[in-house]
């Protein structure tokens, strides 16, 4: 646009703020050759033409602008797209979710694991809907994966909404494994124990070694939720440097590295254990042999070392409590070796029941199955141990319970955490028992297991158990929610194969 | 008939709860005596309760009849049932269901008396007719030289002046004009009353609407010299509309038509939905519907879809409003975009089109090989010849999706200076943005 009617445009402006009893319009420029306004006697009429002429001048001589900064291409795609029919069911969980929030995450996760199982992926079409729902959805931004094809990984890198979806053990992975550990003595506390934790689950020794190397620099805070970091991945090679913590000036320090010891029953500090643990236990040879268990004296200095210490923990006797940190830190063999019999048999001769609470504590912290078989063999109906049964040991179990004329509140309790998917006789037995009235506390207690646990084999029976059940209950509701699972996963599947 | 798609089915929810209480329903198990046929889609669905509801959907209309309480509309029943029709999983060779079929005869029966009451109601004086038009045109006169008058009077005092005066100041201008038979221009009005205090620039914007005026002003008071496109322009934008029955008749063009884009909008009581078209020849024509509360939009037509129908054309200049004189089937889809061009010409044609039809507010775009070009909050679409920004609610990250970052065709609409785009035209398949 020309100097002449750029001046223009803002003369008329302001005659037009002002407004034009205050202010004469300018004339329209000759250069435009129009005859807006001409013969027009009042200048608001005059004003009126030129508006006219102005919004047809910005209008119509509005310019395009020159290209803006442009963006670096999307890399190629590895996989090929998923099918029709995937597709589709994606679209449907995300858009109309045939089924209640917290399943419609899991299909989600189902989908993308499929999809990396068949090495194909999300249709370009579906990702920012995807992505929007994984940004809020932890389960489902970390099952995203390579699925989301290098288009979805460049949709990410372009948009700050979904940064979120890039966790930092994914940017840890990413990184050659030195890159942190040059870092890490520099990073503040809170996040130094973050990325150590990321660390150890990529390499563990190198964690460990990084560890032993600033020892004595870093901060007690460091030291010891890094300590407790070395949970994951623990094993002998750890010993040395929990060890050498249990001289830490901290005391939390110290007590980190005695609960993890606890976990390294082959270390020195567990044969230090089995020896004291030997001390105290006598095997009394009578009508019925027994194992007599006493009490330890004050611990020494390399007791206390060992972590029976003196602090905290009401209810219990010092005593008491040195002898259940005596057992919990021995090996179980310390036991069958003193009595030199099986283990079940070993714990028929324990009369003294803190003494067996102490041992299924250690059973269960080591996740012992011959321990649990034997402990649950003896009379226990503990809960942990029974989760550590062997698979068929344990439904046998529970189909017994199951079973019986009244269901006790363990045995629904024990159903509710059997892992799925059942067989097919505990699938039927559970539909027997749904089949009786005012069982809905227990459906609704079961309605997360039971789609994923209830066979796909049974729906002509769920079917069957539907059309029985009374309209409002509960247990229909639950039960049509699994058909409707099941026949939305039975797709899922079909529509990878 | 076609079956719709899922998206189709989404779109004809009321909200987002009916689709999932639907999607929950649209299994087998709850429900008996389901089938389609041509036009009908129908179903019993076990409620919660001990009885049944009956579900008719006309797929064609659409309509929607259902037993049950809800006053949605549709409700989840009807949702459920359009949703298995979608996945081709309902009977199409039975016998219609006894309460479908009455209730379609039903429909049916209306339809007729309605045909003849509006037959009947045709047949006017021609006197009386010719008077009582003259008697509208005087009251449009009327009130037309009283917005030139209050137009003077807002000039004179100044738009500094104006931005002062509260928003019953337009609205009582507006009011007198959907009193004088003007409701296209009292909308405008009202739309600057309330935009008056956005932005910075809002001076030059109300500036160049009140030019807009004035230009309408003088096309309504020389009427008698425009010619007939002209002055259906005019018509148009004062908000005289011709009535659908008098367009259907009049000038109609045979398909196939390819279905370019379309737009919903939602402006408070009332719903559009666009859908632009094209001829094989290239005509481009809009079609317009409008839904107001619990009724229920037309189906949307599929972008890319070629549509076997005949169209009728309301007078104006291209590109021209129309309406389906009769539902619509599909024919094979296409996928080249049809008229694509460079953004430079595209955006030229956008504004000699301003010319002929100044009162318009948005152009048809088909651009071809664009890329999506910009950062975290500013989006354009460029060529080698330019580029425009993107709306402000553009779908930005399905466009990069689909394209990420190569060119690609897109069909839209420019808008106050900006492109919304409606559709992309990918190498084997075209996605409704």
């Amino acid at each position: 646009m020309s100097a002449t009617i750029e001046q223009w445009l803002a003369e008329l402006g302001t005659a037009a703020l002002v407004g034009s009893a205050r202010r004469q319009p300018p004339p329209v420029p000759v250069s435009l050759g129009l005859a807006a306004g001409e013969g027009e006697t009042s200048a608001e009429h005059r004003l009126l033409a030129s508006a006219a002429v102005a919004d047809a001048l910005t209008r119509g001589g509005a310019r395009l602008q020159p290209a803006g900064a442009t963006i670096h291409l999307a890399p190629s795609e590895n996989w090929s797209p998923a099918g029709d029919q995937a597709t589709q069911l994606l679209h449907l969980l995300l858009h109309q979710p045939p089924v209640s929030k917290s399943v419609r995450d899991d299909l989600v996760v189902q989908w993308l694991a499929l999809a990396t199982l068949h090495t194909r992926r999300v249709a370009w079409r579906l990702l920012p809907a995807l992505l929007d729902h994984a940004s809020s959805r932890p389960a489902v931004a970390q099952a995203l994966g390579e699925a989301i094809g290098t288009r979805g990984a460049w949709l990410i890198s372009l948009n700050p909404a979904w940064a979120g979806l890039v966790d930092q053990a994914t940017i840890l992975r990413a990184q050659p494994v030195n890159e942190w550990i040059e870092s890490w003595p520099t990073l503040p506390g809170g996040e130094a124990i973050a990325v150590f934790e990321a660390g150890r689950r990529q390499d563990a020794s190198a964690a460990r070694a990084l560890l032993e190397s600033q020892w004595e620099v870093v901060s007690a805070k460091v030291r010891g939720g890094a300590l407790r970091c070395l949970r994951t991945g623990l094993c002998a090679a750890d010993e040395p440097l929990l060890e050498r913590a249990l001289d830490d000036r901290a005391k939390t320090v110290r007590e980190i590295a005695v609960s993890l010891l606890d976990g390294l029953p082959q270390s020195a500090r567990g044969a230090r254990m089995a020896v004291r643990l030997t001390g105290l236990v006598h095997v009394r040879r009578g009508l019925r042999t027994s194992l007599e268990v006493e009490v330890p004296e004050d611990p020494d200095q390399a007791g206390i070392r060992d972590g029976l210490t003196v602090a905290g923990g009401a209810g219990m006797q010092p005593r008491h409590r040195w002898l259940a940190t005596i057992i919990r830190g021995a090996p179980l063999s310390t036991w069958t070796e003193i009595s030199g019999r099986t283990p079940a048999q070993t714990l028929k001769m324990i009369r003294d029941q803190d003494v067996l609470n102490a041992v299924t504590a250690t059973v269960v912290a080591r996740q012992s199955e011959e321990w649990a078989s034997a402990l649950v063999a003896n009379g226990s109906e503990d809960q942990d141990l029974i989760a550590l049964l062997p698979a068929p040991e344990r439904r046998a179990r529970l189909m017994a319970h199951l079973r019986g004329q009244t269901v006790s509140r363990e045995a629904w309790l024990a159903l509710v955490q059997e892992p799925g998917p059942w067989d097919l006789d505990l699938g039927r037995t559970v539909l027997t028992l749904l089949a009786r009235p005012d069982v809905d506390v227990w459906a609704n207690a079961l309605s997360s297991s039971l789609p994923t646990a209830l066979p796909v084999g049974l729906a002509p029976e769920i079917a069957a158990l539907v059309r029985t059940l009374d309209p409002g209950s509960t247990t229909r509701k639950v039960l049509a929610e699994t058909m409707q699972i099941h026949a939305f996963r039975t797709s899922l599947t079909e529509a990878f194969s | 008939m076609t079956r719709w798609t899922a998206q189709q089915v989404s779109e004809v929810a009321p909200d987002a709860s009916s689709l999932t209480a639907a999607r929950r329903l649209a299994v087998h198990g709850p429900w008996s005596e389901t089938g389609t046929n041509d036009a009908l889609v129908w179903g019993q669905c076990q409620g919660s309760g001990k009885s049944s509801y009956q579900v008719s959907v006309d797929v064609l209309a659409p309509a929607y009849r259902c037993s049950c309480p809800s006053r949605k509309f549709p409700c989840k029943h009807g949702l459920a049932l359009l949703m298995m029709w979608s996945e081709g999983v309902l009977d199409d060779s039975g016998q219609v269901a006894a309460f479908a079929d009455e209730w379609a005869t039903q429909r049916a029966e209306r339809a007729t008396r309605g045909a003849r009451s509006v037959v009947s109601d045709k047949a006017p004086d021609p006197a009386e007719q010719a008077k009582r038009l003259e008697q509208r045109l005087a009251r449009m006169d009327a009130g037309v030289d009283d917005f030139e008058l209050w137009l003077a009077d807002l000039v004179r005092g100044g738009l500094a002046a104006a931005r002062m005066q509260p928003y019953s100041f337009w609205d009582a201008s507006a009011a007198r004009l959907v009193d004088a038979h003007l409701p296209g221009l009292a909308e405008r009005v009202r739309e600057a009353g309330s935009q008056i205090h956005a932005g910075e620039r809002w001076a030059d914007h109300l500036l160049g609407e009140i030019g807009r005026w004035w230009t309408l002003i003088c096309a309504w008071q020389t009427r008698t010299q425009l010619d007939p496109d002209e002055w259906a322009e005019t018509r148009i934008a004062v908000g005289w509309a011709q009535s659908s029955d008098e367009v259907r008749e009049g000038d109609i063009r045979t398909g196939p038509w390819t279905v370019l884009g379309a737009h919903r909008s939602d402006a408070g009581r009332l719903q559009q939905q666009r859908t632009w078209l094209a001829h094989d020849d290239g005509e481009v024509v809009m079609v317009l519907d409008f839904a107001g509360q619990g009724q229920a939009l037309a189906v949307s037509q599929l972008s890319g879809a070629r549509l076997d129908v005949e169209l009728s054309r309301y007078p104006g200049k291209a590109p021209r409003r129309a309406l389906f004189r009769s539902p619509p089937t599909t024919g094979e889809p296409v996928t080249g975009l049809p008229g694509r061009t460079t953004l430079a010409q595209a955006h030229g044609d956008a504004t000699a089109s301003l010319g002929l039809t100044p009162w318009r507010e948005r152009h048809a775009a088909s651009l071809a090989q664009v890329r999506v070009v910009g950062d975290a909050d500013r989006w354009w679409v460029g060529d080698d010849t330019g580029a425009v920004p993107l709306m402000a609610d553009a779908p930005v990250w399905m466009l990069l999706a689909l394209s990420g970052g190569d060119p690609v065709d897109l069909f839209g609409e420019f808008e106050s200076g900006a492109f919304r785009p409606l559709s992309a035209w990918l190498s084997d398949t075209v996605v409704a943005l």
